[in-house]
């Protein structure tokens, strides 16, 4: 379990960071996020390969909405509690870009993350997987269970939607 | 005719939404992206396109990891619990809602109650029936039962309306005091499965013409009132539209030896008469082993009800 326990100390906080952008609750994100490890644990025999993370993407998904359907939290964070939150392992670029542009980056996130909240839980669901998380368009096939024709189709459409949000908040 | 590019479009036309996008994403493989690539480097509008998708996914890319507020490393406690699903709840629940039916079904036939109605209405006519002790049982009319003592009329019966009508029929059990009035509207027949033979009369035919008339079986134990009998017979001229044939047996025959009613229905030929029973024609009461299922099945039902709001709490509060 300790050598598991390595890829929980190391994957903890994406995953985190997915749930809790994803439905949208701390206590049911933290849920999510213990559920998921420990159904990986239990499972860890069926891993065949490839991408981990995507894998380990894909028990989160189906804890989260094995969990949300069972509760009667509802997206009860706020965006402001989200954000309070903090961070840890900031992006390299935005550490690069000196004061005047982490500031102006500080507040184009958070309009980001108020648009993100805005679209539809599958849209927002394939942003977060393909352009917070990084996942590859075969890591998202393998994530969502989808074939490759519908995740592209998919992720245009949420990627059109979030644009045009972001045009009407003047961040694009 | 036009020509069309290697990768099936028209020089000059632009490449699909999805494929610029997955340019964007570097997810195409080398030959579409050579194609891509050289249609994008003359084209403006796609160029356009790419920077702001390639602004937008760099405002997303710099979205921070939250920070998590524990840490999420396993213990032998945490997977050692068992998996958290409503499942064992659902099936918990529905096993004791089908004891408990099996309960319910199981106590009337322990106290002595049988029957085969052909339709609910009529089983519940039964039962109804059975509940009052004397009164008639019904289909498709409205028996009416008491215990006034105003409406005592020993040694008969009162059969009200005319031929091909529903009749109503009064009988009096002067041992106890109890009156019913019936409307013998189908043929009914109560039987007591431990009585004697003689005892299981047959119920008068119904009238051909009556389509309702419909047969129910049944058999009535009556420890309350005593053992009686109450037989019709339909011996009168213009003839009922139906006939009721009941008999009520029950372990206190002795309680109420030779009572005997007879109800007799004038107009409709209708009479009903109440046979002796005596304590050697008493029912037997259900045995012990009989008396233990219900019972079984009750607690069986109350503690899987019970289970099932254990395994609910638990799937929701506990884990």
């Amino acid at each position: 379990m300790s050598s598991f326990n390595l890829l929980v100390e190391r994957y903890q906080g994406q995953l985190y960071s997915l749930s809790l952008r994803h439905v949208g609750d701390r206590q049911l994100a933290e849920d999510v996020t213990q559920e998921a490890f420990i159904s990986a644990w239990r499972s860890i025999r069926t891993y065949k390969g490839g991408s981990f993370k995507a894998w380990l993407f894909r028990i989160a998904i189906n804890q989260a909405r094995d969990l949300y359907r069972r509760s009667n939290r509802h997206r009860a964070t706020s965006l402001d509690e989200l954000l309070e939150q903090g961070t840890v392992n900031a992006p390299e670029s935005a550490l690069e870009e000196g004061p005047e542009a982490a500031a102006l980056s500080s507040a184009s996130l958070r309009a980001v993350e108020q648009c993100l909240q805005k679209l539809p839980p599958e849209h927002r669901l394939v942003v977060l997987l393909s352009d917070v998380q990084g996942l590859t368009y075969d890591e998202l096939t393998e994530t969502l269970g989808l074939p490759l024709g519908t995740v592209k189709s998919r992720l245009f459409r949420a990627r059109t939607a979030l644009r045009r949000l972001l045009l009407e908040t003047g961040e694009l | 005719m036009q020509l069309l590019g290697p990768d099936g479009r028209s020089p000059g036309s632009h490449p699909a939404p999805e494929e610029l996008a997955a340019f964007g994403d570097r997810q195409l493989g080398d030959a579409e992206t050579d194609v891509v690539e050289a249609h994008v480097r003359g084209c403006a509008q796609c160029t356009a396109e790419l920077d702001e998708h390639a602004r937008m996914l760099d405002m997303l890319r710099q979205l921070p990891e939250l920070v998590v507020p524990r840490s999420f490393v396993l213990d032998d406690f945490a997977v050692r619990r068992p998996a958290r699903s409503v499942w064992p709840a659902w099936v918990s629940l529905a096993a004791s809602v089908v004891l408990a039916l099996g309960m319910i079904g199981a106590l009337p036939r322990n106290n002595g109650f049988q029957f085969a109605a052909s339709s609910p209405s009529e089983q519940a006519a039964v039962m109804d029936a059975a509940s009052r002790g004397v009164d008639a049982p019904e289909s498709g009319g409205g028996a009416t039962g008491g215990a006034s003592p105003s409406e005592v009329q020993p040694e008969a019966a009162r059969t009200q309306g005319a031929a091909g009508a529903p009749e109503s029929v009064t009988t009096e059990d002067s041992a106890i005091g109890a009156a019913a009035e019936v409307e013998p509207v189908a043929t009914v027949t109560f039987s007591t499965s431990g009585a004697e033979p003689r005892d299981a009369a047959t119920a008068p035919e119904a009238d051909a013409g009556s389509a309702a008339a419909d047969s129910v079986v049944a058999t009535v134990q009556t420890d309350a009132i005593g053992a009686k009998t109450v037989e019709p017979t339909p011996d009168g001229q213009g003839g009922a539209t139906t006939g009721a044939t009941w008999e009520q047996s029950g372990a206190q025959a002795a309680d109420a030896p030779g009572a005997v009613a007879t109800a007799e229905a004038p107009d409709t030929g209708v009479a009903y008469r109440a046979g002796e029973a005596g304590p050697d024609e008493g029912q037997q009461g259900p045995g012990a082993a009989d008396e233990t299922i219900p019972a079984t099945l009750g607690i069986l039902s109350v503690l899987s009800f019970a289970s099932a709001i254990f395994l609910f709490l638990r799937a929701r509060l506990f884990f």
